[in-house]
């Protein structure tokens, strides 16, 4: 949860969210072509088209989270998100707007080169900034469905990959992509099962699996929508198969390549907006 | 029954004399322009409405638990309505105007029953960015420093100290009228900062549980002392003299900042007036306390004392104070820390006047959230009061502290139970603040907790021992 007190600050890595609309650098944008039927491609390849897809040099979009609990109740958030490419890292920013109790929270991710991130979270009541951590990976986002591992670009190669077979997610031709760490300590996830679709290079379903090969997590693509001949998730899904809740994020509206200045992705301006 | 309303009359003044001056600001250049830009220079990073309102009501009662002082207010209530609006008139978070006006009443009861109401504007500012030029310009408040809930270096804006620490942080803040300039670049942050109007610390002095000096005048009432010695003390009163509104009268600071692999650090320097009063002369003379307000503690001291009909004389006292602060993330954990040095700092002694001494103070602290929706929060304070005094009350000249807060929330956060905790190593003091927050409803927080003040009479906790309390409050945000 989001609290303006003074002190609770583990929840706030919405921001990373921004990856699942945004998942690739925008230099990597000319590799990117989509798979086509019986074409030979290893596991790692196609994770590397996963990561690469274009998605603009920078985007700002406007995001509705809902949080639905086992009984079906439902808690709403809004906010607006700003990302913006630096050669191969990316900035972020993500300011909350409603509901009230969050409004003005916001928070800034910065990659550094060796897959390291600073985060700072801006709360309205503390008037300042505060540098947070970012490797608890295995956290839940204000406790969404969502852990912050999930809201993270995972680098290609922090993974093996291989192509476990094709099937159909709504009619849409997908190749099975299993995923598996590397090094255990550095994913709360045995495998990753992903659905990727041939004509998009966009994941459509991920099944994601605890350290029993247990099902944790169901992550589904309901809806892709072009914009500015960009294809972009505008709902999307992460059940959790345990807890039996789950968390809808819908796309309200979003801007690709809008020369968003620089200094959006600062300290200073996320403590005066 | 005692009560206070204020208008802040100097407020409203320099209220519309800024409004004016940013009404200008933002509307000729509209009204100047022969012909509109072809090509207007505009930002898109606003996707927000131009104007936005957002405020709280909050409502907090509070039952002190145990009937342990001749004179106490059982019962206190807050009632605070804040609300705000903000305006950008391009679509563009580069220039804004802020103003937000706050209605607060306050009461202790009910015998002997005290309250007090302000409604005054809280903030109206100004914020302007252009390339690396950064202001704000108004009444405001500017946070320097890195730590949590304690900050040295964190002394632009008083605190309102009517409730001692009951409140939090943040809202004990008071805005004040300040200029701030910043040039920010890549690699360094310098930011300068005026203020014009001196703005202490809110507190009082007789009257409340909280009181420099307690409900002395009404012990003393209730006392078997001689009248005329009643009367006396009934009479006494304070005058409190400020520093006179006049340019060179400012306070200034300025600060640099920047970050350096992965740590955030920061120097800075202020030249400010003492939040906190200078007891220059005392009326009654010749007498030696040991820092308890009790009218008991007083009696004692009486033995010799000298009585005259001056008034307890205040008055505020330049600082010079240095500051270093840092923040840092190491593996799980945040790290941050400030380092203050005043050249001199003001503390009340045993004959109930001040004296001032150069003081060093540092504060180290970790911070931890746990997978399930734990936060642990612990930070280590250290003052050091040179050429120390053992006349000064509350504090020794090693004062080592730990405090923070441990909290949990339950049901995907709907449900917190927390701890602040304040613990004195040096001295037999502490203060705890147990708390559960029911958030289930959108937008409003429940609270039901409590504050435990324990120690001996004379230390800095110890001297509210008698103020421990229940309290229930609602914040509503729209």
């Amino acid at each position: 949860m989001i609290t303006q007190k003074s002190g609770n600050y583990q929840v706030i890595l919405y921001a990373a969210l921004i990856f699942l609309f945004f998942a690739c650098s925008g230099s990597h944008a000319a590799e990117s072509k989509s798979i086509s039927s019986g074409s030979q491609i290893t596991g790692r390849e196609l994770a590397q088209k996963v990561y690469s897809r274009e998605n603009g040099d920078d985007a700002v979009a406007q995001m509705h989270m809902i949080l639905i609990d086992e009984s079906g109740k439902e808690r709403v958030r809004e906010f607006t998100a700003y990302r913006k490419d630096f050669v191969a890292l990316s900035r972020q920013v993500l300011r909350f707007t409603a509901p009230s109790d969050i409004q003005g929270t916001a928070f800034l991710s910065i990659e550094k080169t060796g897959g390291e991130t600073e985060q700072f979270l801006f709360l309205p009541s503390l008037r300042r900034s505060r540098r947070i951590v970012s490797s608890q990976k295995s956290h839940r986002f204000v406790n969404s469905d969502f852990s912050y591992e999930d809201m993270e670009r995972r680098p290609v190669d922090s993974f093996d990959h291989r192509i476990a077979g094709e099937e159909k997610i709504d009619s849409v031709e997908c190749l099975i992509l299993e995923s598996t760490p590397k090094n255990k300590a550095n994913s709360q996830y045995s495998l990753i099962k992903s659905w990727i679709a041939k004509d998009t290079d966009i994941p459509l379903k991920a099944d994601h699996f605890d350290e029993k090969k247990e099902l944790l997590k169901t992550y589904r693509v309901l809806e892709v929508k072009p914009f500015q001949n960009i294809k972009t998730e505008t709902y999307l899904v992460m059940e959790d198969a345990k807890r039996r809740t789950k968390t809808v994020l819908t796309l309200v509206k979003i801007s690709y390549n809008t020369g968003i200045k620089d200094d959006i992705f600062t300290q200073t301006k996320l403590e005066n907006w | 029954m005692t009560r206070r309303i204020t208008l802040n009359p100097r407020s409203h003044f320099l209220t519309a004399a800024v409004l004016a001056v940013l009404i200008s600001f933002f509307f000729v250049p509209y009204f100047a322009a022969a012909e509109p830009e072809k090509n207007p220079k505009t930002d898109s990073d606003l996707s927000e409405e131009p104007l936005k309102f957002k405020g709280f009501l909050y409502l907090r009662g509070g039952q002190d638990i145990e009937e342990d002082a001749p004179s106490e207010q059982k019962n206190s209530f807050r009632n605070i309505v804040r609300l705000e609006g903000k305006w950008y008139p391009e679509k563009t978070s580069n220039k804004y105007l802020l103003a937000s006006v706050k209605s607060d009443y306050l009461w202790f009861g009910s015998e002997p029953e005290w309250d007090d109401y302000e409604f005054n504007l809280y903030e109206g500012f100004l914020y302007y960015r252009e390339g690396p030029l950064d202001l704000t310009f108004g009444r405001q408040i500017i946070r320097w420093g890195k730590t949590d809930d304690i900050s040295p270096v964190d002394t632009l804006n008083a605190q309102d100290l009517r409730e001692f620490i009951v409140p939090d942080y943040g809202d004990r803040k008071i805005p004040n009228w300040m200029v701030r300039l910043r040039l920010l670049f890549s690699a360094v942050n310098i930011e300068g900062v005026y203020i014009p109007l001196f703005e202490p610390a809110q507190f009082d002095y007789f009257g409340t549980d909280w009181a420099v000096f307690g409900h002395l005048k009404t012990d003393v009432l209730k006392s078997d002392l001689p009248a005329p010695l009643k009367e006396y003390i009934r009479n006494l009163s304070v005058n409190d003299e400020r520093p006179t509104e006049k340019f060179e009268n400012g306070e200034w600071g300025i600060r640099i900042y920047r970050p350096v692999a992965g740590w955030d650090v920061g120097v800075s320097y202020l030249y400010a007036w003492e939040d906190f009063p200078f007891f220059e002369s005392f009326p009654i003379k010749n007498i030696h306390t040991n820092g308890s307000i009790s009218y008991e503690a007083l009696k004692k001291a009486l033995a010799g004392a000298v009585f005259t009909d001056e008034s307890i004389e205040v008055r505020y006292k330049r600082v010079h104070q240095a500051g270093f602060e840092f923040e840092t993330t190491l593996g799980v954990f945040g790290l941050r820390g400030e380092f203050a040095y005043y050249d001199l700092q003001s503390f009340l002694t045993a004959s109930l006047t001040s004296m001032r001494k150069p003081v060093y103070h540092y504060i180290l602290g970790v911070d931890y959230s746990g997978e399930s929706d734990w936060y642990v929060n612990l930070q280590f304070s250290h003052q050091i009061i040179a050429d120390y005094d053992p006349d000064i009350l509350y504090f020794e000249e090693h004062n080592t502290s730990l405090l923070g807060k441990l909290e949990k929330g339950f049901w995907d956060g709907n449900f917190r139970v927390k701890l602040e905790y304040g613990v004195f190593l040096n001295q037999e003091g502490h203060y705890l603040s147990p708390a559960v927050i029911f958030k289930y409803i959108p937008n409003l927080d429940i609270t039901l907790g409590g504050k435990i003040f324990g120690g001996k009479p004379d230390t800095f906790f110890g001297r509210y021992n008698a103020n421990d309390e229940i309290f229930l409050s609602l914040k509503y945000q729209f």
